[in-house]
């Protein structure tokens, strides 16, 4: 049995919200590319605890933008923490860290993005992304 | 780099339902000597999830009110919907969190107990 490795790589996005989605997909294949991927696993993780990362098709960007994202958690509900606690919740609901296959090279993702989703009310916002993978 | 993988087990003590225990510096006491890798946090314990989140009282507190009020309807899948597993990178003897950012175990059971935790690390040989 040959050996794995694991190899790591991070990179950064610039975003703005709230419900903001950021495709991150050209950013993980590119390492992929980079480092001659062909069998393994690549595991995504964003920084930071308002964020979130999801596999979604495309097609339903606009529906999770405009209600679903409001539907999960509501921004407005009397929470204690003040101001984003709707981020923080939806970040520990919806996960900042995602375990994909890789296989010949390419990611196993069907008709689905990578996607970041930006919760919180800003501008500009740095977003620290922080790649992993194992494999051959 | 060719990677090995090493285990460790923790044992945490919990203070009955709704207790939100920071378990980061139990990770990283377990993970020292090691620098750089991939840490995988698990716990096979029934009505227990791992989560990341920030460890703020008044926001633990929303957490547990989104539990109750939002999710009621399901409440034996609480710990499928919030996760029991978590990876997390190890980079220079750090889990790579955000500043606010912590891996927190939630007792949803309803005594005090001592659950398991389990952490594997694949990381580079040295």
């Amino acid at each position: 049995m040959s050996r794995l490795s694991v190899k790591t790589r991070d990179f950064i996005i610039k975003t703005y919200g709230p419900n903001a989605l950021f495709d991150v997909t050209k950013e993980i294949e590119m390492f992929i590319k980079d480092i001659e991927a062909s069998t393994g696993i690549i595991v995504v993780n964003v920084m930071g605890s308002t964020g979130a990362l999801v596999l979604l098709n495309p097609a339903a960007i606009e529906k999770v933008k405009s209600e679903e994202l409001w539907n999960l958690v509501p921004v407005n509900a009397n929470w204690k923490h003040e101001g984003n606690a709707y981020a923080h919740l939806r970040s520990t609901v919806l996960r900042t860290s995602l375990t994909i296959p890789v296989r010949e090279g390419k990611l196993t993702l069907g008709n689905n993005r990578v996607f970041f989703i930006e919760n919180q009310c800003s501008m500009a916002r740095e977003r620290h992304f922080y790649l992993t993978y194992i494999g051959k | 780099m060719p990677s090995r993988i090493l285990h460790r087990e923790l044992k945490v003590r919990t203070c009955g339902h709704g207790d939100a225990i920071d378990i980061t510096p139990l990770i990283e006491g377990e993970l020292k000597g090691i620098k750089n890798g991939l840490v995988n946090i698990y716990t096979p314990e029934e009505r227990i999830a791992l989560i990341t989140i920030e460890y703020e009282p008044r926001i633990l507190d929303d957490l547990r009110r989104y539990i109750k009020e939002y999710l009621k309807i399901c409440e034996n899948l609480v710990p499928a919907i919030l996760g029991r597993s978590l990876d997390i990178p190890l980079v220079n003897g750090r889990l790579r969190l955000g500043t606010w950012q912590q891996v927190v175990l939630l007792e949803l059971g309803t005594s005090s107990r001592e659950v398991s935790v389990y952490v594997t690390i694949i990381c580079e040989d040295p």
